[in-house]
């Protein structure tokens, strides 16, 4: 891996604000117990409906709830799906898409027409599916995401390993007697992981929207526990109101998937030409 | 060029935002559902929507009045003997079915022989217990027919006299003989059928002053006015119930003039839509209320104590306050206060967390290191199961976690769907439940199947036992005098608040908006009891 | 000759591949279904359970048959067209699913129309005109799109256009008794068409600007204008073509995307169409009509991908049907 891309990704200004972007919400998830005000439950029901002031700067929900600990911790949350969901997707994707790639032939043909079921189902229904009859916990939600994202990213990594696999190289290694894993492993995925990244930046901020939606029809994460879809949702009937209380989930949920795309655009554009030339 | 296209813009939008000319202004009535109804039959029929739907469809033999006293609908008159075994009823003349053939007392014997009937799936058998013959014709192993009786329960004297007889006597039994759930069906339509999944139940054919006209899956269900209706045609033209999922946007249509009548907005709402010109809010009081429950013989909480200092420690005043806005009543047990059950001297247990923490140490939880209380190495923690989806009852359930951790008390919430939840209570699968019971406006058909200690297979899934309630309950059962029962009930209702066996929590009041310049309606106390005055609201344009 | 047998043999193959499909995708519901906890009968029988009346409804339902034979027996029906009935009503699912089809598939397709027609001439734009205004003006408002949720959009449209200006109506198909009137429909159909295909849009915007992009970018365009000629004709005639290409594979890939969309969208705006019947089925567990709506609803988009596939054979007469 050469310094290359980073040192032209960081010449652009999106990718740069997407990273930062990125960055926080990671730091804001990981230390959510150590810098949230409050606890995300703590409740009063006496101060129910504050709007934002010294004591709460982004105000108090419907059961007197600090609206801003609760954004602090529905980072947590989110990144907590979206890592599972995203980490498995990209393991089996990866998995199946290099070796599909790899092995060609029947075996390519079987992989691919099973990715090519799992991408018929529509993503929303099979999730719902899961969800509903399984319960609404964070662990169901994640794994149920990587069943339907697992085949956009085996595609892609197929796509990328195609065209590596072409190349000469893939021969000169056989010839030196390097065994199919080795192969597979040091050569095609070692020069196929920025794809491979780029796909989880994209995968970490749908999750985000995928949870949301989820939350909308009753299934995201579960109170008490925040979620930046569920606060949206709850805070929904407060909007004349208190606006504040579904306004900023809503800002930070829109601001960090602008910030995973951008981040996911700056670093595709900065690999690109990488790909085309290295060996 | 900018500007030509922005005048196309405008001309358009101007173009669609004209106002609809649609329904016959205010001669037609649309009213907001939240979700579909299950089935337009009321034998078989289980949910608040369904029983919303038919109300207007059919016609039950007696409906209640303001005070939830039974006056005549369907029948005109009835005979009681004098030990309270027979009942006689004469039935209204000239009454017509939707499709034009009569009703006759053969029509009101098959209904009630239907409901008996261990083929069909209705929820409302057990009202009919002191039906003669009930044990019998209800068996599990080997049911036996009707006309397989020496004594039948049901008996068509002619015509237009019935005749039902009771093996006890029941105070009860004119009270369970209302809409929603003994709604009279049509013989000539559904004899030989079965009835869980006849034709019939998505194309009703009633006696109701309304006449099915249309049900649109998932979209609409429309009823015309009956002409021919035996009280006198309603002065509405239609009915249309709209099926709308989400409630902001049903407010949303309310506002926007695209449905005229609305039950339980969002509560925080209430106070801007009364004011809010042209609209005006309807409330009334309910039968149904919601409660935290447990396991009475599992420990903790087979320790009385315990149950007393978990009273304590919810401030229940609070949360019908700030959560509720004051649309609810607290609970102090089995009955509301519109009841003539309820007895105002039964107290609930105040909010003293001093106490409950006293309570607790009294029954030998000491503080962990943690905060949370142990006894005997083990911590005072439980689940706490509900239905994820009801919102009211998930922001209860919150709030009661956090008042029960200011005791000592961990407490972890579980939202189930609603089948899974419904199963594990049943099953007595639970430490902890939120839920809560749509109740009768008679006290005996859930206060004997939640509290008897018969039932604990059935809605006892609490495993509640007190020698005295059972005395009290079948007392109160098994007599048709008022004063009789009234006595009984209050002793009830005192043990069973000293006993405590679940934090009762509130009567929530239902809550209807309509659009000014419908009138007539009728808000009686009793679930969905609003529905039952349709027939009777009109349209006076102001 | 060749092209003709080849493309009988591809389209042959393809149907086939489509039949086991499909096979998979009933097989992995139904075991899903299956696997859950708890079952419709709770759902049936509402608030006043009984474990009798549980045994009654699940044998009624057939529910307590083994799960390889339930299974067997509705495939078989499914061959055949019995899609069975619903549990919940007792109606054929296949007449449910006919009545509901129709408001989802004016709503996709004119999401997707919409989507189509303002992605491709912007992305186009931003490409052509790479680094100016309107690139950046172009790709800002495509990322923003699809940094949204979809729901969010629909309430905001609402909260906008049905209370702050009175213009539009909140939610449902038409007024009532007005289901001909086409201005009726056009009224009700605005928002939600919108919010479903703004989302598509931002995506299928970003996604032509970087194919066509790309494909500018390639030795054959630059071959074509270094021999001279015109930049428009090396734009329309070879770069768009060829760039048009993925965008059409993605808009087939999009399908389930704007279907699964629709179920928020169909909920928001009380539409009538099979997303909210999909939804009210789960949480009612109602198997048949799970089963039925996806099963038709993943042969669409099998379909849709097959006609796309074979289509291409006939924009780039450089890919083969091996």
């Amino acid at each position: 891996m050469s310094w290359g891309p980073l040192k032209r990704l960081a010449r652009q200004r999106r990718g740069l604000i997407g990273a930062a972007a990125v960055l926080l919400v990671m730091v804001t998830g990981v230390l959510a117990p150590l810098i949230a005000p409050e606890s995300y439950s703590a409740q009063s029901l006496l101060q129910r409906l504050q709007a934002p002031s010294a004591a709460h700067w982004l105000g108090t929900d419907g059961f007197g709830r600090d609206v801003l600990s609760r954004v602090i911790w529905g980072s947590r949350v989110s990144l907590q799906i979206g890592f599972v969901a995203t980490a498995l997707a990209l393991v089996v994707g990866t998995a199946l898409g290099s070796s599909a790639a790899y092995w060609g032939g029947a075996i390519d043909n079987a992989l691919m027409r099973m990715a090519d079921v799992f991408m018929s189902i529509p993503a929303l229904f099979l999730i719902l599916i899961v969800v509903a009859l399984f319960g609404a916990s964070l662990l169901n939600t994640a794994l149920v995401i990587s069943l339907v994202t697992w085949a956009q990213v085996a595609r892609i990594v197929r796509g990328e390993c195609l065209s590596l696999r072409a190349r000469e190289f893939v021969d000169a290694a056989h010839a030196l007697g390097a065994g199919h894993l080795r192969i597979l492993g040091r050569h095609l995925l070692l020069n196929a992981l920025p794809v491979i990244i780029v796909q989880g930046t994209v995968l970490l901020g749908q999750t985000i929207l995928i949870e949301s939606g989820l939350s909308y029809l009753g299934l995201g994460a579960q109170p008490p526990l925040p979620s930046w879809g569920n606060m949206v949702v709850e805070g929904r009937q407060f909007l004349a109101s208190a606006w504040w209380i579904a306004a900023f989930p809503g800002l930070a949920i829109f601001l960090a998937v602008l910030g995973f795309n951008l981040f996911g655009d700056g670093l595709r554009d900065a690999l690109d030409p990488a790909l085309r030339g290295s060996s | 060029m900018i500007h030509r296209f922005l005048l196309a813009v405008v001309v358009v939008v101007m173009a669609l935002s004209g106002a609809a000319p649609g329904l016959a202004a205010g001669r037609d009535m649309v009213i907001g559902l939240g979700g579909d109804a299950t089935s337009l039959n009321p034998v078989i029929a289980t949910d608040g929507i369904s029983y919303t739907v038919e109300w207007p469809i059919f016609d039950s033999l007696l409906e209640l009045d303001a005070n939830l006293t039974v006056r005549p609908l369907l029948a005109e008159s009835w005979e009681v003997s004098k030990d309270g075994l027979t009942y006689t009823f004469k039935l209204k003349k000239g009454v017509k079915w939707h499709d034009g053939k009569p009703f006759t007392a053969r029509d009101v014997a098959f209904t009630f022989y239907s409901v008996l009937d261990p083929k069909v799936t209705t929820p409302h058998r057990a009202y009919f217990d002191a039906l003669v013959g009930f044990p019998e014709l209800t068996a599990k192993d080997n049911p036996k027919r009707p006309d397989e009786l020496a004594t039948k329960p049901i008996e068509v004297l002619d015509d237009h006299t019935v005749r039902f007889r009771l093996r006890y006597p029941s105070g009860s039994f004119l009270a369970v003989l209302v809409n929603p759930r003994a709604g009279i069906v049509p013989e000539h339509v559904l004899k030989g059928a079965d009835l869980n999944t006849a034709e019939f139940n998505r194309k009703p054919v009633g006696t109701g002053p309304f006449k099915f006209v249309e049900w649109r899956r998932g979209e609409r269900i429309v009823m015309e006015a009956n002409e021919q209706y035996h009280a006198g045609r309603p002065a509405l033209n239609r009915l249309i119930f709209r099926i709308i999922p989400d409630a902001v946007v049903l407010l949303q249509e309310l506002k926007a003039g695209g449905v005229d009548f609305i039950e339980n907005p969002p509560l925080t709402e209430v106070a801007r839509l009364k004011q809010t010109a042209g609209l005006k809010v309807l409330i009334a009081d309910n039968t149904s209320y919601t409660y935290v429950g447990w396991r009475q013989d599992v420990a903790p909480f087979n320790d009385v104590r315990v149950r007393r200092a978990l009273n304590h420690a919810v401030d229940v005043p609070s949360i019908v306050r700030e959560v509720l806005q004051g649309y609810a009543a607290i609970s102090t047990g089995q009955f509301p206060p519109s009841s003539w059950a309820f007895d105002p001297s039964v107290k609930p247990y105040a909010y003293d967390l001093a106490r409950a923490k006293a309570l607790l140490a009294e029954a030998g939880f000491k503080p962990g290191p943690d905060g949370v209380l142990v006894k005997d190495g083990k911590r005072l923690s439980f689940s706490l199961r509900h239905d994820q989806a009801n919102q009211s009852v998930k922001d209860t359930a919150v709030i009661v976690q956090e008042y029960l951790k200011r005791v000592g008390v961990e407490v972890t919430l579980e939202a189930l769907d609603w089948p899974t939840f419904v199963k594990k209570l049943f099953a007595s699968d639970f430490e902890g439940i939120v839920v809560g019971w749509t109740n009768h406006h008679d006290p005996d058909p859930f206060a004997y199947t939640i509290w008897h200690s018969s039932q604990w297979k059935g809605r006892n899934f609490a495993h509640y036992k007190n020698p005295r309630v059972d005395e009290l309950l079948e007392q109160a059962r098994r007599t048709a005098v008022v004063a009789e029962r009234k006595r009984a009930y209050a002793e009830f209702s005192r043990v069973l608040m000293d006993d405590a066996p679940y934090v009762f929590l509130y009567f929530q009041q239902q809550v209807y908006v309509t659009r000014q310049g419908y009138e007539g309606f009728a808000p009686i106390p009793t679930f969905a009891g609003i529905y039952q005055s349709l027939k009777a609201v009109r349209w006076t344009g102001k | 000759m060749g092209v003709d047998e080849g493309l009988r043999g591809y389209v042959a193959r393809r149907l086939g591949f489509a039949v086991l499909m499909l096979i998979g995708v009933s097989l992995i519901l139904f075991t899903i279904m299956r696997l859950a906890p708890g079952g419709p009968e709770a759902v049936l029988i509402g608030g006043e359970f009984s474990p009798a009346a549980a045994a009654q409804i699940r044998a009624r339902l057939g529910l307590d048959r083994p799960l390889a034979a339930q299974y067997l027996t509705w495939a078989g029906a499914a061959a055949r067209g019995d899609l069975g009935r619903s549990f919940k009503t007792g109606e054929p699912v296949a007449a449910l699913i006919r009545d509901r089809i129709g408001p989802t598939l004016q709503l996709t397709g004119g999401a997707l129309a919409l989507a189509l027609t303002v992605a491709i001439p912007l992305g186009v734009l931003a490409a052509v005109r790479r680094g100016t205004v309107w690139d950046t003006l172009g790709s800002t408002v495509s990322l923003v799109g699809v940094s949204f949720p979809s729901f969010w959009l629909g309430i905001m449209l609402i909260l906008l256009f049905s209370e702050v200006f009175r213009i539009l109506p909140p939610s449902g198909l038409s007024e009532y008794g007005h289901e001909a009137d086409p201005l009726s429909r056009l009224r009700h159909a605005i928002l939600p068409t919108v919010t479903l295909g703004a989302i598509q849009m931002a995506a299928l915007m970003r996604f032509t600007r970087s194919s066509l992009l790309e494909t500018l970018r390639q030795d054959y365009v630059r071959t074509a204008r270094a021999k001279g000629l015109a930049s428009g004709v090396v734009i329309w005639r070879h770069a768009l073509r060829n760039a048009l290409i993925p965008v059409v594979t993605v808009v087939g890939l999009s399908l389930p995307t704007l279907v699964g969309g629709a179920v928020l969208t169909e909920t928001v705006f009380a539409w009538p169409g099979i997303g909210r019947l999909a939804v009210g089925a789960v949480f009612e567990r109602d198997y048949p009509v799970i089963m039925g709506v996806n099963l038709i609803v993943a042969a669409m988009v099998i379909g849709a991908n097959l006609v796309t596939d074979v289509a291409y054979c006939f924009i780039d007469p450089r890919i083969s049907y091996k």
